[in-house]
């Protein structure tokens, strides 16, 4: 039974979202990021054959399109910044993502955080994608997600501590 | 392995629940509307994914294959300096003649047979659209922004896919041209040479479907079929085959 475009959107729309947000693309432009995403997901799905997991197939849509974008953000003037919660600690009623302060803490340790190890810990401690499927969209082998897994927890660990006890601070 | 504590879990596990979009839930899908005027936006949104790597992939051979030529190149005119000092010194001889001998003589243009002269019939509503040309790099945008801000980093990433785009539409605007002037061979011609270099291309939903108003306008029906038939095979979702519901092929 082949995939429908509402069922992907319905059921992989926060993938996506977080997905995004673990390439580091702000809350400001995510929205827009994660429409980019479904407009290729709307012309491509005929062709996707399930040859690998609709995550996976969604998570190289979701890279193709922060690279574009991340072009377009270094072509924008120095006023718009790339990402605009970076360092912003201070409690902010109309942030749309942070609905609490836990969810504040996580965005704000995650921001911080490598690109590298930030993707492995989101792919799997959050979203619990297999090691052997990560592997796959990084192209590496299961050994070095492994090790990414524990370096990005460590990372992961010592920013949050920090973010509890001084939100100011930033990773050394 | 690192493993996280108790209450490292307990925060991870809490943000898997809620750590999402402000809304909490998907909102409802795009309607096909806004799928089209957001393709029309950023039509780089249409390119396969993909494209992006192998053209970064393209730029890299590109330099290197540039570098391994210039030093070849260098190289061969050092050869031939050498060479020719070498000839010189011995006996001198023109040998400019024989190496023009080896190029071979201009192809006579071979002639275009006479289109056959067809009343043209197909309604210009049930033409596809074709995207829209790249606008002025300074001009005010659909949306307000200017078009500067669509501008990739540097020129050189974006000249490949962009011209190869600009090709793609000047031979679909020049078949929907000939197809409205009732001349379908030469909009199929047109088709064509598109599928040909671009079979598949952002454009080939575009391409089909011309390719089955022009099919219906030679009156080759069985042949507009196939061609729909496929057109719904590979894009099932396409809005083109509404345009199509009225055609010979329906």
């Amino acid at each position: 039974m082949p995939l429908t475009f509402e069922q992907v959107y319905a059921e992989h729309y926060r993938f996506v979202w977080r997905t995004l947000k673990a390439f580091g693309l702000p809350s400001a432009v995510v929205e827009d990021a994660v429409q980019d995403v479904f407009v290729v997901v709307h012309r491509r799905l005929p062709d996707f054959e399930g040859r690998s997991s609709i995550r996976t197939w969604l998570f190289r849509i979701s890279r193709w399109v922060v690279t574009y974008e991340r072009r377009r953000a270094r072509s924008r003037p120095a006023h718009e910044p790339i990402d605009d919660d970076v360092g912003d600690a201070a409690p902010d009623p109309y942030e749309r993502v942070a609905r609490n302060e836990g969810l504040r803490a996580l965005e704000r340790v995650l921001l911080r955080m490598d690109e590298e190890k930030r993707l492995v810990f989101v792919l799997m401690d959050i979203e619990e994608m297999r090691a052997h499927e990560v592997a796959e969209l990084f192209e590496i082998n299961v050994n070095t997600v492994y090790s990414r897994l524990r370096l990005a927890r460590e990372q992961f660990r010592r920013l949050l501590e920090s973010t509890n006890t001084s939100p100011e601070r930033t990773e050394p | 392995m690192s493993d996280l504590s108790p209450e490292e879990r307990a925060f991870i596990e809490a943000a898997r629940e809620d750590w999402g979009p402000s809304d909490g839930a998907a909102p409802s899908p795009p309607s096909a509307s806004a799928i089209e005027k957001r393709l029309a936006d950023k039509p780089w949104l249409a390119l396969p994914p993909g494209s992006l790597a192998s053209e970064e992939s393209r730029k890299g051979f590109g330099r290197l294959f540039g570098a391994t030529a210039s030093a070849i190149g260098i190289c061969a005119i050092a050869l031939v300096t050498v060479v020719t000092v070498q000839r010189s010194e011995r006996a001198p001889a023109p040998a400019v003649e024989s190496q023009l001998s080896l190029a071979a003589p201009p192809a006579a243009p071979v002639p275009e047979p006479p289109m056959p002269h067809v009343l043209p019939s197909v309604a210009v509503d049930a033409l596809p659209d074709v995207p829209p040309t790249v606008r002025p790099a300074d001009g005010p945008s659909r949306d307000g922004k200017k078009a500067r801000d669509r501008r990739p980093v540097s020129d050189a990433p974006e000249i490949a896919p962009r011209d190869l785009l600009g090709e793609e539409i000047a031979l679909i605007r020049a078949a929907q041209g000939e197809l409205r002037a009732g001349t379908p061979d030469r909009a199929l011609a047109s088709l064509s040479v598109h599928a040909s270099r671009f079979r598949d291309g952002v454009l080939r939903d575009e391409r089909m479907t011309l390719q089955v108003l022009a099919l219906c306008e030679r009156g080759d029906v069985d042949a507009a079929r196939a061609v729909k038939s496929e057109l719904e095979r590979s894009s099932p979702s396409s809005s083109h085959l509404q345009r199509l519901a009225s055609s010979c092929a329906r």
